[in-house]
């Protein structure tokens, strides 16, 4: 038997050996990529032994903040799904979004932790003060119910004063609710807002209008307005088929007229309208806290037909309701498009787009909209209001309805865009939360 | 005389491992001192005992499964106290049966030649839970008498060691004196156990759905079997045959397969079916070269975490040198035993062979399963995991292996 207890000896070194082998080449070699595996939540439960900072919104309100319990800290979230895209979540188990990841650094510094250290190296994140208005971002919650998206900006800083996309979540149940979430077909975690892309209709015309005016033409400029335009074997028609005889650019602008804004598309040429389509930050990079997305231009080699159509915001042209808003921004801003931020004390930044007389214009053509126009809906007492109604016929229901605009029109404060899924026309729905908007927007400030 | 009687040697490395879990506690608990007084006492209760009942028996295995249970206790307060006071309980209860057995075969030790007694017990048992058993964690190994639930093999175990030890010894001379050639029907009679044993413990696999389970009980058989004749074609034979049976298994049945597709690669679906090893590999990654440090553990994610997963575990609080001591602690366990064991009676010799042997096979296939060089399984690490039937019924195999020891006189085996 002394062989077999020799034999098995040997038998138990060898597991021995193979074992220690084994935990060695998991705890040292292969530990870094290990540690850096997805699936490997250590970090952010390591987290939640901290205590975040909070996120507070400009008006004071707290967005976002640490609570403790059982001895960890939980991310609760006061106003719900309100500022569930701006702000995010931050969950040990599905990570960061919004607000919450790309602050991070700032919310929840890394810890300097060492088996060695005596010291404690808990320490709490940095507060951060978000442009975000709660009032203004409450306020769109309730008149928003369809899906769709608000954004509200200052002009002058390009402060994002709200950010708000519905359907959305709530981030607090993020952690038990997530699968249904993302398996819901409304899909609520799209930021709608900034990350939406959307046929902007006839709310491109500012864009259309502002490369008209920046390549020799005015307002006071004449075309034939017939219901249907013809180009390239293709029809280019007025909404309800309206014939308008012979009208000035301002006119058209103001009743959103297609078959003459086709006519200025030719006339201002591909190269110019794309130019300044793209210098108004569509299809442009912005250096913005949130994941966002840029719009779409139609390709370099289009024929005259799909120029015509994208002078009209159709076509294949996608643009997302904060890019809308910056162009918006930008004609309320004498020209200058500010870059957008949701961080107070980020510096003011602007890039020039157009020149001042033709920001001018565009808003004396916005205000005609808005007064006698196809946005009259959106006029508030008291306060000249600049606009579009925008239309965009999309395939598989309603038209989706735009409203963008900025007020008061001689010293602009507040830049609204809107845009509700399937809303039917402009002038309406979408026209009535922009004033709703503003209202809030400049109410208390005096008008 | 009476002072040899003492094993002072013993209760002196008693009062070491006393200190080291005291040590380990301080980091956790403000009360250490007390939590490894309650810790160690079971051990001093055998420790007396076996200066009653068995005064020559060795002095060092006592010492090493008081060292690893201490551990286990630490590691069981890392990750709530609740586990730990239920563990304690265990322990306690344990020691009472160390202490009984110890009595038993010192006073009764005809009581193991009911050999076939014990072999009906160990088959019923180990069938038991495939038949009224309740399943937990894809492994039907439970069940359940009122609100006491518990693990029918671990009982069995005990049985099981005392059968082969008991029959193989009795027909040591047959088994292995049998010619190879000129009488081939003793050839294939004695090899019939072996092939039987290994079809039976693929039908546990079938129906208890452990793989580590069903190794484990064929090597502890191949060991015995080994171990008597000497002869190394039946381990190899054995093993083939269940390597074999195992191709055919997952072929037949989904949970064989999910577990040796898993274990040869995980990273597809690392939030399915390989969330447990991938989170037990990340344990092991965390825990480093000296882990990050006791109490410091995420336990809330790895799934089994006071069973299965307690290495990877310990691992990440005490890194890779707690796992080398862990092991080694094993190691030393089966050579410590295997050599007190050389000038014990053929029986007492072998039912040493198998239950150190055993031991350490059920604490290498269950780490093996955690650091993947073989398929995940749901055992136990003797001494170490949270458990109850299987702390106790390893508590009454110290008291066999014991008993048939005695002082270390030299390091030969």
């Amino acid at each position: 038997m002394d062989r077999v207890v020799r034999n098995l000896v040997s038998a138990l070194f060898f597991a021995y050996v193979a074992l220690l082998s084994a935990a060695f080449y998991w705890a040292l070699p292969a530990a870094r990529a290990l540690r850096a595996h997805e699936a490997n939540k250590r970090s952010l439960v390591e987290e939640r032994l901290r205590e975040r900072g909070t996120i507070f919104s400009s008006d004071g309100a707290i967005l976002a903040r640490s609570v403790a319990s059982d001895g960890t800290w939980r991310r609760r979230y006061p106003f719900g799904s309100i500022f569930a895209h701006a702000v995010g979540y931050a969950s040990p188990r599905y990570g960061k979004t919004g607000l919450e990841r790309a602050l991070d650094s700032i919310l929840s510094p890394p810890p300097g932790a060492g088996f060695w250290s005596l010291e404690s190296t808990i320490s709490r994140g940095t507060d951060v003060r978000t442009t975000l208005d709660s009032r203004l971002q409450e306020t769109a919650a309730r008149l928003l119910t369809r899906p769709g998206a608000v954004v509200a900006l200052e002009p002058a800083t390009g402060k994002i004063r709200c950010l708000y996309s519905y359907p959305g979540f709530d981030p607090e149940k993020i952690d038990s609710s997530f699968a249904s979430y993302a398996a819901d077909a409304r899909k609520p975690f799209v930021d709608r807002a900034a990350a939406g892309l959307y046929t902007p209709g006839s709310s491109f015309k500012i864009i259309t209008l502002a490369a008209y005016l920046e390549h020799g033409g005015s307002l006071e400029d004449r075309f034939r307005a017939p219901a249907v335009f013809k180009v390239g074997g293709f029809r280019v028609t007025n909404y309800g088929g309206t014939s308008y005889g012979t009208i000035t650019v301002r006119e058209a602008f103001a009743r959103s007229v297609n078959t003459v804004f086709a006519q200025m598309g030719l006339k201002t040429g591909e190269d110019a309208l794309v130019a300044t389509a793209r210098a108004f930050g569509i299809e442009r990079d912005l250096s913005f806290e949130l994941p966002f997305k840029t719009g779409r231009l139609p390709a370099a080699t289009a024929d005259p037909a799909t120029l015509a159509w994208t002078a009209v915001g159709q076509a294949d042209l996608l643009v997302s309701p904060l890019e809308m808003a910056l162009a918006a921004a930008t004609i309320a801003n004498g020209g200058a498009m500010p870059l957008p931020t949701l961080r107070e004390d980020r510096p003011v930044e602007t890039r020039h787009v157009v020149s001042e007389a033709t920001a001018q214009g565009v808003t004396q053509a916005m205000v005609d909209v808005v007064r006698e126009g196809t946005g009259k809906r959106a006029a508030l007492p008291g306060i000249t209001v600049a606009g579009k109604t925008g239309t965009a016929e999309v395939p598989g229901g309603d038209a989706h309805s735009w409203f963008v605009g900025f007020a008061p029109a001689d010293n602009p404060r507040i830049v609204v865009c809107v845009i509700v899924e399937h809303g039917g026309l402009g002038g309406q729905e979408a026209a009535r939360i922009f004033r709703e908007m503003v209202r809030q927007a400049l109410g208390e400030e005096g008008r | 005389m009476w002072l040899h009687r003492l094993r002072l040697t013993e209760l002196a490395l008693l009062g070491l491992v006393f200190l080291s879990i005291a040590c380990g506690f301080a980091v956790i608990s403000s009360s250490a001192v007390q939590l490894a007084l309650y810790a160690i006492a079971p051990f001093i209760a055998c420790w007396a005992f076996l200066c009653l009942l068995a005064p020559q028996s060795n002095q060092l295995l006592l010492p090493i499964a008081a060292l690893i249970c201490g551990l286990g206790l630490v590691n069981q307060l890392q990750i709530s106290l609740d586990y730990f006071s239920h563990q304690l309980l265990v322990t306690t209860i344990g020691a009472a049966s160390f202490v009984m057995v110890l009595a038993l075969v010192r006073f009764r030790p005809s009581v193991t030649s009911y050999k076939y007694l014990f072999g009906t017990l160990a088959l019923a048992l180990f069938f038991l839970p495939a038949v009224v058993g309740i399943t937990r964690g894809g492994a039907r190994l439970w069940v359940a008498i009122g609100p006491v639930v518990f693990q029918p093999s671990e009982i069995a175990r005990v049985f099981f060691f005392v059968f082969l030890a008991r029959y193989f010894s009795e027909h040591q001379r047959l088994l292995s004196k049998a010619p190879v050639l000129k009488r081939r029907a003793f050839e294939i009679r004695y090899l019939g156990p072996a092939v039987v044993v290994a079809l039976l413990t693929l039908l546990l696999l079938v129906y208890v759905k452990d793989l580590g389970f069903s190794l484990l009980i064929l090597v502890t058989f191949l060991l015995a079997l080994y171990a008597t004749t000497e002869k190394k074609r039946y381990p190899a034979g054995g093993l083939a045959i269940f390597a074999l049976g195992l191709v055919g298994a997952y072929r037949l049945y989904g949970h064989v397969r999910t577990r040796i597709d898993v274990w040869l690669d995980p990273w597809p679906d690392v939030y399915g079916r390989a969330y447990q090893i991938v989170q037990g590999l990340f344990a092991y990654a965390e825990g480093g070269t000296i882990g990050r440090g006791l109490g410091n553990g995420f336990s809330s994610l790895l799934p089994a975490v006071n069973t299965d997963m307690v290495l990877p575990f310990f691992a990440e609080t005490t890194g890779f040198a707690g796992v080398a001591v862990l092991l080694t602690a094993y190691l030393a366990f089966a050579l410590i035993a295997l050599s007190a064991a050389r000038d014990a009676s053929p029986y007492g010799r072998l039912l040493v062979i198998v239950a150190a042997g055993s031991m350490f096979a059920q604490t290498a296939i269950v780490s093996a399963g955690t650091l993947r060089l073989m398929p995940l399984t749901g055992l136990t690490m003797p001494f170490f995991s949270y458990g109850g039937s299987s702390l106790i019924s390893w508590f009454a195999i110290l008291a066999l292996i014991m008993f048939h020891t005695s002082e270390q006189r030299s390091w030969t085996v």
